[in-house]
C-alpha cells in the first residue's frame, strides 16, 4: 500500500476554516463519522494525527466517500441498485465517471458480463480544499478485465492498472453528500 | 506524457487547469471505472496534428476540457479549435483551415480556440473573445522532407540512382530507332515515424531528352523483340538520329509525394524529389557497321 503523505499546513487551515463556517446551512454541522468504506483503505489508517483533527476527519470522510465510489462501481456491473447508487455519486462534468457509468449501463441493458476480478482502492490522498470543494488523489488498482456478451465475444478490455492515480474533485451539495465533478488520471 | 505537457502550456498560458479527460470514451481504453488509460497502439500518441500550408509547418493540436470553480461553482469549460465545422462534439476535426492560425504577442504562430462553458449537463454556452495559444513548437515541412528524402535514398536506392537501358546497346544506326527506357519504380509507399508519424505516398513521372532534342515521357519499354519501325507506337521512348556521332540521352525522374497524417487533409506541397541519370551510345551509319 502506498505510504500516505500528511496533509499540509495550507489544506489543514482551509479545513479549519470549513469548521469555522459550520454554522452555514448548507454546510452540516458535524462530519459523519468515518467508517470503513469496505475496501483495501480504512479511514483508521491516519498515522499519529488526533482522531479530533478536522483535517483527519476530512480525509476519513474523503476516503470513505471514494470507498463507497468505488465499491458502487464494482458492483454496478451486477446491480441495478448499486448502478443508481453509483451514478448517484458524480455529476455529468466528470466525463470518465460518466463514460464508466455508461459502461455499467450498457452492461445491464445487452446483458453483458464483467469477466475478471474487480479493481481495489490501493490509498486516498487529500490535495487541496477550495471552499466546498476538495481535490484528492485515488489509488486505484484493477486487475486485467472483459466485458463480454453472452457468447463471450469481447466488447470492451480493461487493461490492468497498478496504483493508477487519479485526481477528483469531489464537491459536497447542500445534502452533505459529496459528488465527484471532475477526474483527471495522472498515471 | 506529451499530452500532459501540452495541456499544461495551455494551461500556463491561460490561467486554467484542464483534467485532461477529453478522451474518455475514445477508442483507447479505459479502466472499469472508466479513467482513460494510455493508447497502445497509437502512433501519434493522441496527438492531433494541423498543417499551416502558409508557413509550411505542423503544429500539434489537443482537445481539451477544463473547469473553473468560482465561489464554490464549477463550471466546465471545453477548447474547440477556430476552424469551421469544429463543435463542442468534434472540437478538433481541423484538417487544413485558415481561421485556426493566430499569433501571440511574442509573435509566434498560435492556434486559436473558441472557449464554450457549461453548468452540470446544461447546453454549451460561447464565451465572448478567442484564445489564441501555443500548443506546441512547430515541426517544419523541410524536416519531414528531408526524412523522406532520407527513407528513399537509404531504402530505395534504384529510386535515387536510375538505371537506362539503351537498344541497341551497340551500334545504333542512323535513321533507325534508338530506344531507352528505366524500370518502372513507381508509385511507392512507406511510413514515417519522424518527426511525426505519417505515410508517404510516391508517384514518379518520367523525362527524356536526348542529345538531337527529342522529348519523352514515361519509363518505356526495353527491346522485347517487337520491331519499332513496324511498331513505332510499341516504344514510347525513342528517338531516330540522321547522322552518326556521340550521343546521350538524359533522363530525369520526379517523384511527386502526398503525405498522409491521421486526421488532417493529405499534405500534397512536398518538394518533389528529383532524381537524374544519362546514358550515351555511338550512333553509326549502317555502311559503316557493315564494312568493319
Amino acid at each position: 500500500m502506498r505510504a500516505r503523505i500528511g496533509v499540509s499546513a495550507a489544506v489543514l487551515a482551509a479545513t479549519i476554516t470549513v469548521a469555522a463556517c459550520s454554522g452555514d446551512e448548507d454546510e452540516p454541522s458535524s462530519l459523519p463519522d468515518a467508517t470503513s468504506a469496505g475496501s483495501a483503505v480504512t479511514p483508521t489508517d491516519t498515522g499519529s494525527t488526533s482522531p479530533a483533527d478536522p483535517s483527519a476527519q476530512l480525509e476519513a470522510e474523503i476516503t470513505e466517500f471514494f470507498g463507497d465510489y468505488i465499491d458502487a462501481s464494482n458492483a454496478s456491473w451486477t446491480s441495478r441498485e448499486a448502478l443508481e447508487a453509483r451514478r448517484r455519486m458524480f455529476v455529468d462534468s466528470c466525463s470518465a465517471c460518466l463514460f464508466g457509468y455508461d459502461l455499467a449501463l450498457r452492461a445491464h441493458e445487452e446483458g453483458l458480463r464483467f469477466k475478471g476480478k474487480l479493481g481495489v482502492v490501493e490509498d486516498v490522498n487529500i490535495d487541496g480544499i477550495e471552499g466546498d470543494v476538495v481535490r484528492f488523489s485515488g489509488f486505484t488498482s484493477t486487475p486485467e478485465a472483459q466485458l463480454v456478451t453472452t457468447n463471450g465475444d469481447v466488447v470492451e478490455h480493461f487493461p490492468a492498472t497498478d496504483n493508477l492515480q487519479v485526481a477528483y474533485q469531489a464537491q459536497r451539495m447542500a445534502s452533505g453528500e459529496w459528488v465527484i465533478v471532475q477526474s483527471e488520471v495522472l498515471g | 506524457m506529451k499530452r500532459a505537457i501540452i495541456t499544461t502550456m495551455i494551461a500556463l498560458l491561460i490561467g486554467v487547469s484542464f483534467p485532461g479527460i477529453a478522451d474518455a470514451g475514445g477508442s483507447c481504453p479505459t479502466d472499469p471505472f472508466g479513467n482513460p488509460l494510455p493508447c497502445a497502439d497509437d502512433d501519434a500518441g493522441g496527438i492531433s496534428y494541423y498543417y499551416d500550408r502558409e508557413r509550411q509547418a505542423f503544429y500539434t493540436e489537443k482537445s481539451v476540457d477544463g473547469s473553473e470553480t468560482v465561489n464554490g461553482v464549477t463550471v466546465q469549460l471545453r477548447y474547440v479549435v477556430n476552424c469551421p465545422g469544429n463543435t463542442t462534439d468534434n472540437p478538433v476535426g481541423v484538417g487544413e483551415c485558415t481561421t485556426s492560425p493566430c499569433l501571440l504577442g511574442s509573435g509566434e504562430q498560435g492556434i486559436s480556440f473558441l472557449v464554450y462553458q457549461r453548468m452540470g449537463s446544461a447546453p454549451w454556452q460561447l464565451r465572448p473573445g478567442l484564445v489564441c495559444s501555443v500548443v506546441s513548437d512547430p515541426i517544419p515541412l523541410a524536416d519531414v522532407e528531408a526524412e523522406i528524402r532520407r527513407i528513399i535514398e537509404e531504402r530505395f536506392k534504384h529510386v535515387a540512382e536510375p538505371v537506362i537501358t539503351v537498344a541497341p546497346a551497340v551500334n545504333a544506326l542512323v535513321n533507325l530507332p534508338v530506344i531507352a527506357s528505366t524500370p518502372n519504380e513507381g508509385p511507392l509507399g512507406f511510413e514515417i515515424t519522424n518527426p511525426l508519424p505519417g505515410r508517404v505516398e510516391a508517384s514518379p513521372v518520367y523525362s527524356w531528352v536526348w542529345s538531337n532534342g527529342t522529348t519523352n515521357a514515361g519509363a518505356g519499354v526495353g527491346y522485347d523483340g517487337t520491331s519499332p519501325t513496324n511498331n513505332p507506337g510499341h516504344y514510347p521512348v525513342q528517338s531516330t538520329y540522321a547522322s552518326g556521332g556521340a550521343e546521350s540521352v538524359g533522363l530525369q525522374v520526379t517523384w511527386r509525394i502526398t503525405l498522409t497524417v491521421p486526421g488532417i487533409a493529405p499534405v500534397t506541397d512536398i518538394e518533389p524529389l528529383v532524381y537524374e541519370a544519362s546514358e550515351g551510345f555511338a550512333v553509326r551509319s549502317a555502311r559503316t557497321v557493315l564494312v568493319e
